[in-house]
């Protein structure tokens, strides 16, 4: 696996630990836990998708000339995950378990679908694309906050 | 659309890969219309509640043995009603999202081909169950007409995605899906006395049905909505690359040894073919055990079933195939078959259908929501407010009854033939109403949608 897959499919794991981690305080009806654990979630993905949006994409973009392309459905796959974060967090500061969980059933189909693009295209793609630079800008993926 | 050539500067090729493969942007702004799928997936329940109700209204004499025209005519309608419509409808969305190759015409292809099966199953079972020669002879030619137009649309989409694994297990089971439906309707020419019945040929007709054309469909859909729709890690590449292909040759080789009458071969080919499915179901099994996610899940749980079941049928097949198992006796037959139709295909397309009616339709209100312009003013209904879950789980402890009464009347008999039938009946039946509400809630939310202010 190279440098970006290994780093990113990995981080991508460490979110579907937390949403799970979630989803089983809000079913089991924890709601303090599931506040502390939706936050650090809701944190983690945020910081992905950034990652994502101001390092790897426009590196691949400048790279590559695509513009237009598999970055562009990413975009908007982003977008549309952070309207669920949104929308849960709501349902999490109502208690409202129902719709929590039924916007957590979507969220995770929507992120498992866009999570195996990405791992199983995009990120084999900037790792060849970026090569030898791979590892600088892994690392200014991880100097993002 | 952007080209999906290469336009990158300075990048090393290692192996020879392309930087960028043809299959870079995915796909969903590709799947066909909602209703391409969701036709097949609102009819099919329904004509397997009518095998339910005929094996009701056949009662006893239905079990006597496997070659009984009622059971037939009633496990018909459940395999070729149920599991090959919604296997369809499954190719004809699954194909152009996966591996953005659509089948061709599908907008025509599918509703024709759909409408053939459905109709010709109905005038097949009516045929064999009423003695009635002609509907026979018309179920014949609508099945072949309905399959002839699906199966070279799909066997193009399949080939230009041989390179991915889905791709080529559903290249796989269409090639078998020829085989079993040439031996169909010659077999059905034989029971319309167009030609003579040669019941030696059923069983390489039923092991192309549901180890060739269902079992590799299944391997090859499950790729990659098991780990979407069930939070798993990916199957193994071993298993995805070489799984598929190892239970066609299998086949091959089985149906060589059993026409040409080579015991060995015949043999190397069934435990073969029993090995290939039994792995994939330990594998499914233990990715299962590997779930991210905590919470109980009715997929889940119909897959565990449905593996669990294929599992039995292989260690079944290899007893047999060693002398440890009778499977000529009608009772453990019969069990056999119940367990590799109802207790593992039926089990994983109903799991899997909880799963992707839910999704498309969300899916397909986010798109009427974007092309309307009001994402972000109107809230869409999620996956739980257009299928809650408790129908499902009703649904799903029915398909357990059904199965559970299924079984006793194999070894019992008497009226419980009439009972196992109702319970078929109902269990398809409470699939079809959850199906219909589904349907009912999308197209309310998107009247909701249409008429929100832009």
């Amino acid at each position: 696996m190279g440098e970006i897959s290994g780093y990113m499919t990995h981080e991508h794991r460490e979110c579907d630990e937390l949403f799970a981690k979630a989803e089983a305080a809000v079913d089991a009806g924890n709601w303090a836990a599931a506040d502390t654990e939706f936050t650090a979630y809701d944190n983690l993905t945020r910081l992905h998708l950034r990652r994502e949006e101001e390092v790897l994409f426009p590196a691949f973009e400048t790279r590559t000339g695509m513009t237009t392309g598999p970055t562009a459905m990413m975009r908007m796959e982003h977008n549309q995950i952070r309207a669920f974060l949104v929308s849960m967090t709501e349902a999490l500061a109502d208690r409202d378990s129902e719709m929590f969980l039924g916007e957590a059933e979507t969220l995770m189909i929507l992120t498992q679908q866009h999570n195996m693009k990405e791992e199983q295209i995009l990120y084999p793609m900037t790792d060849r694309t970026l090569d030898t630079d791979a590892p600088s800008v892994v690392d200014q993926m991880r100097d993002v906050e | 659309m952007e080209s999906r050539r290469c336009r990158c500067r300075g990048g090393r090729q290692p192996n020879h890969q392309p930087l960028i493969p043809a299959n870079a942007d995915l796909h969903f702004d590709r799947m066909p219309p909602l209703w391409v799928p969701l036709r097949a997936f609102l009819i099919a329940p329904f004509l397997g509640l009518g095998g339910g109700l005929l094996l009701a209204s056949a009662g006893d004499a239905a079990f006597s043995s496997r070659w009984t025209a009622s059971l037939l005519a009633s496990a018909h309608l459940i395999t070729l009603g149920f599991i090959t419509l919604v296997m369809i409808g499954a190719v004809i969305q699954v194909l152009p999202v996966v591996t953005g190759v659509p089948v061709p015409a599908s907008n025509w292809v599918a509703p024709a081909s759909q409408f053939g099966v459905a109709l010709g199953v109905i005038a097949m079972a009516w045929g064999l169950n009423g003695g009635l020669p002609v509907a026979g002879r018309v179920g014949a030619v609508l099945l072949a007409a309905g399959l002839s137009l699906f199966v070279p649309a799909a066997l193009i989409a399949a080939w230009k995605t041989r390179h991915n694994p889905t791709g080529r297990a559903m290249g796989l089971s269409i090639l078998s899906l020829i085989a079993v439906a040439g031996l169909g309707v010659f077999l059905l020419a034989g029971h319309a006395g167009w030609v003579p019945l040669r019941r030696d040929l059923t069983d390489i007709h039923a092991a192309w049905a549901l180890g060739g054309w269902v079992g590799l469909l299944v391997m090859g859909v499950s790729f990659q909505v098991v780990p979407l729709f069930q939070v798993t890690p990916s199957y193994p590449r071993v298993v995805e690359k070489y799984l598929p292909a190892v239970g066609f040759l299998a086949l091959l080789a089985w149906t060589a040894g059993r026409l040409g009458r080579w015991a060995l071969v015949a043999n190397i080919g069934i435990v073969s073919l029993a090995l290939s499915l039994g792995t994939y179901a330990a594998v499914t099994l233990w990715l299962q055990t590997q779930r991210r996610r905590k919470l109980r899940d009715i997929t889940t749980d119909a897959w565990r079933l449905g593996m669990g079941c294929l599992g039995l049928v292989g260690l079944a097949t290899i007893a047999a195939t060693f002398g440890v198992l009778d499977l000529l006796e009608p009772r453990t037959s019969l069990t056999f078959g119940i367990l590799l139709v109802m207790g593992f295909a039926v089990s994983v397309v109903q799991g899997m259908l909880y799963k992707i009616v839910p999704f498309l339709s969300w899916l397909h209100l986010q798109n009427v929501a974007t092309h309307r312009g009001v994402v972000g003013q109107v809230k869409v209904k999620n996956m739980r407010q257009l299928l809650p879950v408790k129908g499902p789980r009703r649904q799903f402890a029915s398909h357990l009854v059904a199965i559970g009464a299924l079984l006793i009347a194999a070894w019992f008999g008497g009226f419980w033939v009439r009972i196992a039938g109702l319970a078929v009946a109902v269990d398809f039946g409470l699939l079809g109403i959850e199906v219909v509400g589904v349907v009912r809630r999308y197209r309310e939310d998107e009247a909701r949608i249409l008429s929100a202010p832009q």
